[in-house]
């Protein structure tokens, strides 16, 4: 029984969810729609693989073995408590704004401004309704009913904006997630 | 990507990381995900694009780490025998790696304490107090230096320090050309086969330095959740961590939401920012100390507002001339 990754030590262990936490929460939040429980399913998820850390051997990838248990575990949360309806996306956003002085994610702003630059030269009606989506968070039936287009109309919107924004940046991407990896393996 | 599942709809994966997909687009969704580590990391790249794409944060790792950490040190009796163990391997690896490290540096004054790794990694305390954990094939010395009075560690590869605070006697970790002072802490350090240096600031705040060729020292301030990149193929140290953003967006009523977030920025910078945003000029005083910094967050402030603000909180003044504002020091500094 050797450590033979640095995030099975407590210090590294931090390191570990500090980078993981937020994307592995906004990933289980797709599919169980409520913040809060998206949550208490990676809560619970880095308290399991700290118990289990010494089963891991040096081979394993565990950003791999984070998402695949990731996506079981939300799948029996919605098992369990079923998916939420009415999530209110809109007061939830206030309050983390309210929170967002204090709250310090490690974060590129480069990037950021990148994106934002991106989003900003899109097609008039995709990046009003990127943004009504993202800043103002409108569900996309909120979206069409606003606009008085059809919720399929969104979608597409939805998804040539995120596919431009990938085609734009897609020589930036490759390096962040590499920087994400370092510290850790 | 060559395979059968190369191409994935960008309307689904939209769909799914703003909570709207259904049951069968969710599993098709994940079926993609999982069929290769090429799926996952495009999937991971459009959810960092995603959530990079708007300033409402929702999750907040920094505020959950405490209850994660409260849950996994209630169990931690249970590995005392296993910690034990290790630190007995330790001891082993300790004598056998220090043999020829210690030659090569025959002819420096030896440092109080030196390790190194082998194929595992290695949990160590400094004399100082001050915890290391030294990651596989990498290895430190510490040395109090008496005449500058302050820790001094050596490392070559990569380590987390955890570091004990004493003000009195500054810690300084030296890699290659560049380092970090610290100023109580806990950070990583690590030393890249290209000989530059990543450092990541879990907690506290750290000075990066680098001596460049012409034998001036760089440095700069990093803190909490930052990385800075020491390059020393290009003599500069990169931060890649600085919080900034602005965005805007216009809903149906045409009320323009503002907002305007200032993370520990420096002032030409928030400045220029401004002046993007308002469209204004905004001038700044000679005699104004240019690194002054300022973190805030404004919603729909109008620029007077937000100006007042600053220049209060940074003891400075600001008069407007048509277009053009001037910010400059504050009457009782003068």
């Amino acid at each position: 029984m050797t450590c033979a990754n640095i995030w099975q030590t407590k210090e590294g262990f931090e390191i570990l969810f500090k980078q993981y936490y937020e994307p592995l929460c906004n990933f289980v939040f797709g599919m169980v729609k409520d913040y809060d429980a998206s949550e208490d399913v990676i809560q619970e998820l880095f308290v399991k693989l700290w118990e289990k850390r010494n089963d891991f051997s040096d081979d394993i990838s565990v950003k791999a073995y984070l998402y695949r248990a990731a996506r079981n575990m939300a799948l029996n949360q919605i098992r369990h408590f079923g998916i939420k309806k009415d999530f209110n996306l809109f007061n939830r956003m206030k309050m983390s704004d309210a929170e967002q002085g204090i709250s310090n994610p490690a974060e590129t702003s480069e990037l950021q401004q990148m994106i934002a630059q991106a989003v900003n030269e899109l097609p008039p009606e995709r990046k009003k309704i990127f943004l009504m989506s993202r800043e103002d968070g409108l569900k996309y039936k909120e979206i069409a009913g606003e606009l008085n287009i059809s919720i399929k109309t969104v979608e597409n919107q939805m998804g040539k904006a995120l596919s431009t924004l990938r085609t734009e940046l897609s020589d930036y991407l490759p390096a962040i997630i590499i920087a994400i990896c370092i510290g850790i393996k | 990507m060559n395979d059968q599942y190369s191409h994935i709809d960008e309307n689904a994966i939209a769909k799914y990381l703003s909570g709207e997909a259904n049951a069968t687009e969710i599993k098709r969704l994940m079926d993609w995900v999982e069929s290769s580590d090429e799926n996952l990391e495009e999937f991971i790249r459009y959810e960092k694009l995603w959530s990079e794409s708007s300033v409402h944060r929702p999750f907040n790792a920094q505020k959950a780490w405490p209850k994660v950490c409260r849950r996994i040190s209630q169990k931690k009796h249970r590995f005392n025998l296993y910690y034990f163990s290790a630190a007995a391997a330790a001891i082993i690896i300790l004598i056998v790696m220090s043999v020829p490290f210690f030659n090569t540096k025959t002819t420096l004054s030896s440092p109080e304490f030196a390790i190194a790794s082998a194929n595992s990694i290695l949990n160590s305390t400094l004399p100082d107090g001050s915890s290391v954990l030294l990651s596989k094939h990498s290895k430190i010395e510490y040395t109090f230096d008496a005449q500058k009075q302050i820790r001094l560690t050596k490392l070559s590869g990569k380590a987390f320090f955890n570091v004990k605070r004493d003000t009195k006697h500054r810690f300084v970790v030296e890699a290659n050309r560049g380092g970090v002072e610290v100023l109580g802490t806990k950070f990583s350090v690590n030393e890249l086969k290209n000989k530059d240096v990543r450092v990541y600031v879990l907690s506290g705040r750290v000075k990066v330095f680098l001596v460049q060729a012409s034998k001036d020292t760089l440095s700069l301030i990093i803190t909490n959740g930052e990385k800075a990149l020491i390059k020393a193929s290009s003599d500069t140290i990169i931060q890649q961590t600085q919080k900034a953003s602005a965005f805007h967006s216009i809903n149906k009523t045409n009320i323009i939401h503002k907002t305007i977030t200032f993370r520990n920025m420096d002032l030409p910078t928030i400045m220029a920012k401004l002046e993007r945003y308002y469209s204004v000029n905004i001038k700044i005083d000679n005699t104004v100390d240019k690194k002054l910094r300022f973190s805030s967050s404004f919603k729909d402030n109008s620029l007077n507002e937000i100006l007042t603000v600053i220049t209060q909180t940074l003891n400075l003044d600001y008069t407007k001339r048509g277009n053009t504002y001037y910010i400059k020091n504050g009457k009782d500094e003068q």
